[in-house]
């Protein structure tokens, strides 16, 4: 009798406990989900209106339209802007992690000369800010004829020291006997980076991959100084720019132009979510 | 194995492609002619479409066959935008700027002083030089003008866009506190005495709700006849007894009266959006936010700024087109001007003004506007009025810095931490020492 009784006390108790966890995990994804929300309210209101508090409109009143999508798509050259904010952040993407990935691979596993000193040297430019590198890559970038041309949005961005470091630190915990196996079964370096260490990375290249989508996705500062004004190559961060002024911004057309935005990045994240949280909890177990 | 290096082959196509032919599907150079001025403007889109009536009109119309080309840039980041331009050393032949950064341009030398063609001008129509000056609104054209330290003026330029505050007030709320909805508050003590009656705090509701910067703390100095910087502009003022009396002025509305809600306070609700909730019965805002009222139905109307000791006044904000130094023939450099006094003459600015409900610049055209909608037409009106008293900004090489040194110590009285008098001994100190030096 007692037994059965302390059998639905615990029962009760982890009821009470699943609640309590299920109502601040509901409570957080409110949090989280409340500035999505807002912006797709946003994009629906009428122009003027984003920072009004009502939201069910009075007797005559019209406070949401589907104008600013149809405005966002026709006079807005968002398609445009959307393309060219595809193969930008995408190349770019693919290319940085690949580069970060054989470079983390040589200075995870590979011994040559100064091989520690120079991996802190690149590691320690990583605390100069990013602005300062501007002007002197604008520069360089101009000096190459890259201005306002693919080559002056993607390139200079390719070599990524956090990728780098990201990759050597993962990749410094591949054991090193897979890697000797692997020679000894007659593999070539290619093969060995290819075949083993890759596959055995997986989950950080994605992260990576995703880390640098976003940057460029969202980098708006290069993007603007190496491209003509009115040019055929202007990105989506530019474009969204259009929408502010000095006395503020067109609210309800720049959410509705992020409604669109949003999308890529949102898929990626859906189709790589797994690779991500596993690449974002791999450093915290320890073996 | 295969799909290993079908991948391998496919990125390293992708990456030659991109470093062989990544100019491809890029605009080519377009190479600018003898005849031809790029000029780069950052307007919104209903601005666009009559600059660039404007623009193509003059192209077609100029008796030297000059054709202006026109391209837009975002305002977010125009200044990294201009700066790397120059660094690359291919501005534009005209830009529009704001009017803060006039200063900074002119001090590393990289804009054209239109006095000459000023000059050739006035002669030309047998006039005084001052005489066209006069014909913009004072403060704006001010902005353009640079005391040099050999005592000469050099202007750069000339206004395209000016602006600044005026009293917005709820008519709906007037009404409700027992308020004329159609007499605003003449001075200042006019405002204190209309902002208690409108102040409710059992409805969440102030009389006022202001911005705490430099920028908008201007109408406060201004009408109190504050000067801010001495005139070899290498001392601040602003620890004046004028200065002391507006920010004093300013801070008892919050601490002494109760009639300001907090809207300078971080974490406050700002003032457009508690005046579109109700929460502020008055602001001080601009011309720009007169449609989104409107469009969000807010009964609203709009008067000059209550008088102070020294009268009315406000503060002045807009942008200014100038001319960068770049290689070009001599009548290139003339078309330039010319384009720019057409743009701001006053046919123009009131085609401007009509369509766009937006101050012109030039006073001569302030009786040529032409506006359907009389309330539109009586607000424009309220802005011009204000326009004619506006003081001009203080000019330092960098503006936003004067708002770093002292917003924070102006916050400092709002909250009681520092007296008035400390806040402005500090933020002059400040000032004389890191903005002046």
């Amino acid at each position: 009798m007692m037994d059965k009784a302390n059998e639905s006390l615990v029962k009760y108790n982890k009821q009470i406990t699943k609640a309590i966890l299920y109502a601040f995990l509901t409570l957080g994804a409110l949090v989280v989900l409340f500035p999505l929300f807002w912006m797709i309210l946003t994009a629906f209101k009428v122009s003027g209106t984003a920072f009004k508090l009502h939201f069910f409109p009075n007797a005559g009143e019209k406070l949401y339209t589907f104008e600013n999508f149809s405005k966002v798509l026709s006079e807005f050259s968002f398609m445009k802007y959307f393309f060219n904010s595809i193969i930008v952040a995408s190349l770019a993407a693919i290319f940085a992690t690949a580069f970060s990935c054989m470079a983390g691979y040589v200075f995870a596993k590979k011994e040559f000369i100064f091989k520690e000193y120079l991996f802190y040297l690149l590691v320690a430019t990583m605390m100069i800010p990013g602005m300062m590198y501007l002007v002197p890559q604008f520069v360089i970038t101009i000096k190459l004829g890259w201005f306002d041309t693919y080559q002056g949005l993607i390139i200079p961005h390719l070599a990524n020291i956090f990728g780098v470091f990201m990759m050597r630190q993962f990749m410094r915990s591949i054991p090193d006997s897979l890697i000797e196996a692997a020679r000894l079964d007659g593999a070539s370096e290619w093969q060995i980076f290819t075949i083993i260490i890759v596959p055995l990375a997986m989950p950080i290249i994605v992260t990576l991959l995703l880390l640098t989508f976003l940057f460029h996705w969202s980098n708006f500062i290069w993007q603007l100084v190496i491209t003509k004004p009115g040019s055929s190559i202007l990105t989506l961060p530019v474009g969204l720019a259009y929408f502010s002024g000095p006395h503020g911004s067109e609210w309800e057309m720049m959410m509705a132009a992020s409604c669109f935005s949003i999308i890529p990045i949102a898929v990626l994240f859906l189709v790589a979510q797994n690779f991500f949280i596993e690449g974002m909890t791999k450093g915290a177990v320890k073996e | 194995m295969i799909k290993n290096s079908m991948i391998s082959t496919i990125a390293i196509s992708a990456l030659l492609f991109v470093f062989i032919f990544g100019t491809f599907f890029c605009a080519k150079p377009g190479g600018m002619g003898a005849k031809d001025i790029l000029v780069w403007v950052s307007y919104g889109p209903d601005e666009m479409k009559v600059f660039n009536d404007i623009a193509e009109k003059w192209s077609k119309e100029n008796k030297n066959g000059f054709t202006v080309h026109v391209a837009q840039i975002p305002w977010m980041g125009q200044e990294s935008k201009y700066r790397t331009s120059l660094i690359a050393g291919s501005p534009p032949d005209i830009g529009r700027v704001d009017t803060t950064f006039v200063p900074e341009l002119a001090y590393n030398q990289i804009l054209e002083d239109v006095n000459k063609f000023i000059e050739e001008e006035a002669a030309a129509k047998k006039i005084g030089t001052n005489e066209i000056l006069a014909e913009y609104v004072p403060a704006a054209i001010d902005s353009c003008i640079i005391h040099e330290k050999s005592g000469k003026n050099c202007i750069y330029g000339f206004p395209d866009q000016t602006n600044g505050a005026c009293l917005f007030y709820n008519k709906d709320l007037f009404r409700q506190a027992g308020l004329d909805p159609d007499k605003a508050p003449k001075t200042w003590a006019d405002f204190l005495e209309y902002a208690k009656k409108l102040t409710n705090k059992d409805a969440d509701r102030f009389g006022f709700g202001m911005d705490n910067s430099l920028w908008w703390s201007f109408p406060f100095f201004n009408t109190y006849g504050t000067k801010f910087l001495s005139d070899d502009g290498q001392k601040c003022l602003l620890n004046s007894q004028e200065a002391k009396d507006a920010l004093q002025f300013k801070v008892d509305l919050f601490r002494k009266y109760a009639v300001e809600g907090g809207a300078w306070a971080s974490g406050g609700q700002n003032t457009e959006t508690g005046f579109m909730n109700g929460r502020y019965a008055m602001i001080l805002m601009g011309p720009w936010n007169v449609s989104r009222f409107k469009n969000a139905k807010i009964n609203f109307a709009v008067s000059l700024v209550p008088e102070g000791p020294k009268g009315t006044s406000t503060n002045v904000g807009g942008t200014n087109m100038v001319i960068f130094k770049k290689k070009r023939t001599p009548d290139q450099l003339k078309a330039c001007y010319e384009f720019l006094r057409h743009l701001t003459s006053a046919d123009i600015q009131a085609e401007w003004g009509s369509k766009l409900r937006q101050i012109p610049v030039n006073l001569k055209a302030y009786d040529k506007i032409k506006i359907d909608d009389t309330e539109e037409a009586s607000i424009l009106k309220v802005f011009m009025e204000q326009m004619k008293t506006a003081q001009p900004r203080p000019k330092v090489l960098k503006y936003a810095q004067l708002e770093t040194l002292i917003n924070p110590e102006m916050e400092a009285a709002l909250s009681g931490a520092k007296t008035v008098e400390q806040a402005l001994n500090a933020a002059c100190g400040r000032i004389d020492a890191e903005a002046l030096k």
